[in-house]
Parts: structure tokens; C-alpha cells; sequence
């Protein structure tokens, strides 16, 4: 936590500027006076919609903080591996469910803020999609076969996930690319908080999630 | 004007969107990509970008790699790299790679984001266009065949030159270029030369005005021996000699009338006869003439043969003076510095701000070739404040514009002191070297054309020149007789 403060400040100040600017930029040219109507309210629509960038900022840095300083927990819920990722198909369509054996499947994950786990998955799979923006994208379920017992869920193109060869040159995704670090920092952070690890290759995002003990 | 093409490679749809807004209402016109895959993509297919505004952090291909490849697929792309921030080894690998600029993306109240990235739009405008300009000069000056383009004839005044040059220059058709002395009439004629497909031949050049009429036709048609004193040898003309190729004839206007009648055979036959010879030599060669002086005045004088006007005159060229094409004149200064700075092992020192400006309000009377004798000297003394000196003064005491009427010879040389290329000749005599007697002798001599002209133009009604010139009705009378005008034998009538 004290190496990652820093880095989310400055991940969460590079983040800010964009809207900032955008905001800046669009009142500056109103005031210039020197646009129709039809783009005024053109430029009031986006600059709303970069408001709301800077909301869902200032909720990421909540976020992050309440779940690195423990506020935030999972809950003594419990979900399935195929119900939590039949859920990421619709929260981050389009995600096609590559492959999902029946034993992965019937995997109970325990102790976990599914809302909160959703939306880190959502956030990895919106890296995997700006990496690799042509390929179409999917999730596989798989059970790894050692102790201790644990189900992975593997984002990234389809192609990639049925066995194909990479083709991104093997050059691994980067958890610190521009524009959507701190969502990024908020998912990492709520995977350590439910015991999972998070890997990635040169086409895919693995998060592997430990399952209740032995069924 | 074609407004300048931007492109904008950023993966953030709302940053391209508002950037988009904001250098649209600046004018450009802007294409965006969100990644460098696309840029490169799009660099495969004309028209090429004028500038490209390059994101630092992009998914997939990063600005870095997106800009080495550009700059790979295309050398002279100009790259301004933008960032949310500025981290200094990121800086110096764009510039390594060859971006132009590296600037931070606006995120300020004032505006000064703003500002900082259309001044590095508008560097590397200036940026691509002086690179553009310098290849296009280069390959001029280094004289390479498929590298050559003509420095002049960007101005509208010149589009009708150009436009014809085009039309004209691959046939054998014969041109008549005129305009005022030193506006690049041989230039032109060279060009026609090297366009046509005669290129591979000689291009010969006979100035009509530097020989008497006698030795002029042995130079234009060449001699048998013994045909007059001191012809020892035979020898072929200028016409033989620029066989299969292109003949300038410099100051048609000046060629006697006996030789009017000669060449008007040649133009006829295809044939020349040398002097002391009854036998036709036939050649094929493609005549271009040239002249300062109106032809159709001459005729209509008994100066020039009608028959031989119409035989060069097929296509008539006018080119401009320099101070119609003004947008011309720091071009060609450019041109010609890069040139005298490698003939004479000079470094190519710009101008200044104030020099180019002297430059542009300065008239031209000698027009090109002045320019380039005051830009020669330039280069030769590096000394800007005489040069600037030089066209100021010229401004304040300027020569009268050399008018395409006939008229005496010029009375002064060109105002602007000129490097001595060889072209003109000394003057031996102190008043001749005396500025002051040189631009009242100037003076006189535009005075004293001027009033001649108003007054033929009103049939020497000296009321109606005076006001056209702007002078008393006395006044002009003192100025007729300063001038030695005498209206005594006109059909005067000074009735209002």
C-alpha cells in the first residue's frame, strides 16, 4: 500500500487531465462565441459525459482505498464459477464464452463481493479489448489440476483462448496502460482482497480464484 | 487556399473528439486514428498528412513505435508527440525518432495548452514546408534531370506561364516570350528546352542586340571562307549548331530589318544559307525569340516585319514583372542564396526579418536578375545592414520601372549596387560613378518619358497630360522644357 499510494496518485492526476482538459477546452471555445447552437448543445453533451468520467474517478479512488485499507471485504457470499462469468458476458458484452468444462462449472467460489468481483473481471476484459481492439473477445473456465483447489478465468480473443497461435508478437499486456490505470488498480486490489492472482500473458488476462474446500 | 491536414492518432474517443472541435474552428482539417496500427494504415494511402499529433500511451503500438514506423513509411512526416505529461527520457526518444515537437495535452484554464500546440502545428507547417521547399531547391541547383523544378511561377500572376509552358513545351510550336528585361525569359525558354523532347540537343542562345547586323547573320547562319575580310575558316551558325534542338533568340526586337527578312526564310524553309553561300543547309530546330520591346508598336513604326511577327509569334508568353509576383521574391531569394553560397563557398545566411521585408517593399526595376545580383552580392559580402541599406535607399530614390515602350536606353544602371557578374560594363567616367548625378540623370529620364507619353496619349493636349500627371498645366510646361520637349511642332491644342 505504501509503494501503490503514489503510483494511484499519479495514475488518478493523469486520469483527471483528460476530462479536465476536455471540460477546459470545450467552455473555452463557448465562450469564444464562435459556434452554432446545434454544436453548443453538442459540447454541453460531452462535456457531461466527461463529468461523468471524473464521478466514476473520484468512485475508483474510494473504492480503491476502502478495499487496500480493509473497509471494503468480501462478503460471506458465495457464487459459481459459470453463474460469475454467464454475468460477465452481459455486464462487458460482447464476451463469448469460449470454453466452460462441466466440473469448472459446478466450482463454488466462496466469501466474495460479487458486484465489486464483476467489475474487476469487467475491467480486465476492457484491457484485453483496447490491447487487441480487431479480435473478438472471450472468457474460458478451467480448473487447474493441483491443489490447492482453484478455478481460473482466462480473458482475451477467442482465437487465443481456443489454442490458437499469439499474434501480438509476444509482447505482454501491461496492467499499466494509459487512460484506465486506476479501474485497473481498483481490480487488482479487490482480487488481493479475495485471495486471487492475477497474470497476464501475450493475449489473455488469467485470474485464478481459490474455491471452497474440497466438495 | 487547401487548408493543412492534421491527424490526430489518440485511442481516447473524447480528447480526439474536442481536439477535433477545437482545430476544426482553427481552420484545419483533421482526420483522426485511434491507434498507430490505423496511422500506418492510413499512411499507405495519398494524401499524406501535413502533420500528425502523435498520443504518447496508446494500447497495442505505443507513440514511440507508432512514430518510428511512420517516420520510416514516410521520412518527411512531421510528428508532434502529445502526453498527459512530460517525462524527460520519453522527450528525448521522440525527438531522437524524429518528432518535431513534444507537447503536454491542454488541461489549463488560461488556454496555454492550447496555445503551445497550435504554435507547434504552426512550427511544423513552417517545418515541412522550408524542408519541401529546400528539397525542391536542391535538386534544382544540383541540375539533376528528374529533380529539376522550375523555382518561380507559384504566383498567380505566373499561372498563365506556367499553364502554357505546360501546354507548349513538348511541341515544336515557336514561342515569343516578352516582358520587361531581367523577369526570367531565357529561364523560361531553358525550361521549354528541357521539357521538349529535343532535351538531349543543343540549346543555343543568339542575343540579337550585342552584334552588328553583319557579324549577327555569320553568327546566326555561319560563314563560308573568304566570304569577307578576316573569314579564314568556314564556320556553321548558331542555327546549325542548335540542329535537333532549341534556339533563343535574345532581343528580337533589335535584329536589323535586313536579317528580318533572312531569318523569315529560315522560319519558312527549315533551311539556312551561311554567308558567302548559295546552298541550303536544312535544320531542324525549334525557335524561341524573345523580347522586352512591343513588337505590334514596332510594326505599326515600320521597325519589325509584320510576316515575321506572325511567324514567332504562334504563341506569345507575356511573363510578368517581379513586382506583380511579389509572392515570389523570398522563394527565389532562397533559391539564389543556396545557389551563391555553394558557387562561392559562402554559408547560406538567412535574412532577417527586417532584410526580408526590405526585400518585399522594394520594386524591382531590374527585376529578377536585379534580385538576384543584390542577393549574390549578400552572399558574397555577409554584410545584411549594407544590403539592407542598399534596397532602402533604392526605395526612397527609386528608378523609374523599365516600360515595355521603346525607348532611349536605360540612363542609370539599377539603383540596387549590384556584384559585377560580368554583364554590364564599367563606366569610366567620374559622373558616372557620382550616385546623385545618376539619379537625377534617372530622374530626368523617367520625367522626361512620362511626359511624353501623357502627352501623346491626349494628342499633345498639355492640359489633360498635365492633369494626368498630376502636375500644373505650368508646371508641366517647366518640366517640358527642363526636359527639352519642345510641343512647337505638335498639333498642339490645350482646350480644356
Amino acid at each position: 500500500m505504501q509503494v501503490e499510494c503514489p503510483k494511484a496518485l499519479r495514475i488518478l492526476a493523469h486520469e483527471l487531465r483528460s476530462p479536465l482538459g476536455i471540460l477546459q477546452g470545450y467552455l473555452r471555445l463557448l465562450q469564444e462565441g464562435r459556434v452554432d447552437r446545434e454544436s453548443e448543445m453538442n459540447m454541453v453533451s460531452l462535456m457531461l459525459k466527461e463529468t461523468g468520467r471524473l464521478s466514476t474517478l473520484a468512485r475508483q479512488a474510494s473504492d480503491l482505498a476502502a478495499w487496500r485499507s480493509g473497509d471494503a471485504r468480501p462478503e460471506p457470499a458465495e457464487v459459481s464459477a459459470r453463474s460469475l462469468i454467464d454475468r460477465l458476458a452481459e455486464t462487458a458484452a460482447p464476451l463469448e464464452i469460449v470454453s466452460a468444462p462441466e466440473e469448472a462449472n459446478q466450482a463454488i467460489i466462496p466469501a466474495v463481493h460479487v458486484t465489486s468481483l464483476l467489475e474487476a473481471l469487467g475491467a480486465l476484459a476492457a484491457l484485453a479489448r483496447r490491447e487487441m481492439p480487431e479480435a473478438p473477445l472471450g472468457v474460458s473456465l478451467s480448473l487447474p489440476p493441483a491443489p490447492p483447489r482453484s478455478v481460473t478465468i482466462s480473458i482475451g480473443p477467442t482465437a487465443a483462448l481456443s489454442g490458437a497461435p499469439a499474434s501480438s508478437g509476444g509482447k505482454t499486456l501491461s496492467l499499466d496502460s494509459g487512460g484506465h490505470g486506476l479501474a485497473l488498480m481498483v481490480a487488482a486490489a479487490v482480487l488481493d482482497a479475495h485471495a486471487a492472482s492475477l497474470t497476464t500473458t501475450a493475449e489473455s488476462v488469467v485470474v485464478t480464484l481459490p474455491l471452497r474446500g474440497p466438495s | 487556399m487547401t487548408p493543412a491536414r492534421l491527424a490526430i492518432v489518440d485511442d481516447d474517443p473524447a480528447f480526439v473528439g474536442y481536439l477535433k472541435t477545437l482545430l476544426t474552428s482553427r481552420g484545419y482539417e483533421v482526420a483522426s486514428h485511434p491507434s498507430g496500427a490505423k496511422l500506418l494504415e492510413a499512411l499507405k494511402r495519398p494524401p499524406l498528412p501535413d502533420v500528425v499529433l502523435l498520443d504518447v500511451l496508446m494500447p497495442g503500438m505505443n507513440g514511440l513505435e507508432t512514430l518510428r514506423a511512420a517516420r520510416e513509411a514516410a521520412p518527411g512526416l512531421q510528428v508532434v508527440m502529445l502526453s498527459g505529461n512530460q517525462v524527460p527520457a520519453t522527450i528525448v526518444d521522440a525527438v531522437r525518432a524524429g518528432a518535431v515537437d513534444y507537447v503536454v495535452k491542454p488541461d489549463d484554464p488560461d488556454g496555454l495548452g492550447e496555445a503551445a500546440l497550435e504554435g507547434a502545428i504552426r512550427n511544423a507547417l513552417e517545418k515541412r514546408t522550408l524542408t519541401t521547399e529546400v528539397a525542391r531547391l536542391r535538386a534544382q541547383v544540383t541540375d539533376e534531370p528528374d529533380g529539376i523544378q522550375v523555382c518561380w511561377g507559384t504566383s498567380p500572376a505566373m499561372r498563365p506561364v506556367v499553364t502554357m509552358v505546360d501546354r507548349v513545351a513538348d511541341s515544336d510550336v515557336t514561342v515569343l516570350l516578352s516582358g520587361e528585361s531581367g523577369v526570367g525569359k531565357e529561364v523560361i525558354a531553358r525550361e521549354l528546352h528541357r521539357r521538349s523532347p529535343r532535351r538531349s540537343k543543343n540549346f543555343v542562345k543568339v542575343n540579337c542586340a550585342a552584334l552588328p547586323a553583319d557579324l549577327l547573320e555569320s553568327e546566326m547562319f555561319g560563314h563560308e571562307r573568304g566570304a569577307f575580310t578576316g573569314a579564314e575558316a568556314t564556320r556553321i551558325g548558331k542555327f546549325e549548331y542548335a540542329h535537333e534542338g532549341t534556339i533563343l533568340l535574345d532581343e528580337i526586337g533589335e535584329m536589323p530589318a535586313a536579317l528580318q527578312a533572312k531569318l523569315l526564310h529560315v522560319l519558312q524553309d527549315n533551311a539556312v544559307t551561311k554567308v558567302g553561300s548559295n546552298r541550303l543547309v536544312p535544320v531542324d530546330v525549334r525557335v524561341i525569340a524573345a523580347t522586352n520591346r512591343p513588337l505590334d508598336q514596332m510594326i505599326r513604326a515600320g521597325q519589325f516585319r509584320e510576316d515575321l511577327y506572325y511567324r514567332l509569334q504562334v504563341i506569345e508568353i507575356r511573363v510578368p514583372a517581379l513586382r506583380e509576383r511579389r509572392s515570389e521574391i523570398l522563394p527565389l531569394v532562397e533559391f539564389f542564396l543556396i545557389k551563391y553560397a555553394a558557387s562561392y563557398g559562402r554559408p547560406v545566411t538567412r535574412p532577417s526579418a527586417r532584410m526580408r521585408d526590405a526585400l518585399l517593399a522594394y520594386t524591382w526595376p531590374g527585376n529578377v536578375r536585379e534580385l538576384e545580383n543584390v542577393v549574390k552580392r549578400f552572399v558574397i559580402l555577409q554584410d545584411e545592414a549594407l544590403a539592407i541599406a542598399d534596397l532602402e535607399r533604392a526605395r526612397v530614390e527609386p528608378l523609374p520601372a523599365p516600360s515595355a515602350a521603346p525607348a532611349a536606353p536605360p540612363a542609370a544602371a539599377p539603383s540596387v549596387p549590384a556584384a559585377n557578374d560580368g554583364s554590364t560594363s564599367g563606366r569610366g567616367s567620374s559622373e558616372a560613378t557620382n550616385l546623385p548625378a545618376l539619379a537625377r540623370q534617372a530622374a530626368l529620364s523617367a520625367e522626361r518619358e512620362a511626359i511624353q507619353q501623357a502627352l501623346e496619349s491626349f494628342r499633345w493636349n498639355r492640359r489633360k497630360a498635365a492633369k494626368l500627371l498630376g502636375v500644373s498645366y505650368k508646371t508641366l510646361l517647366n518640366k517640358m522644357k527642363e526636359c527639352g520637349i519642345s510641343g512647337s511642332d505638335q498639333p498642339a491644342s490645350d482646350a480644356h
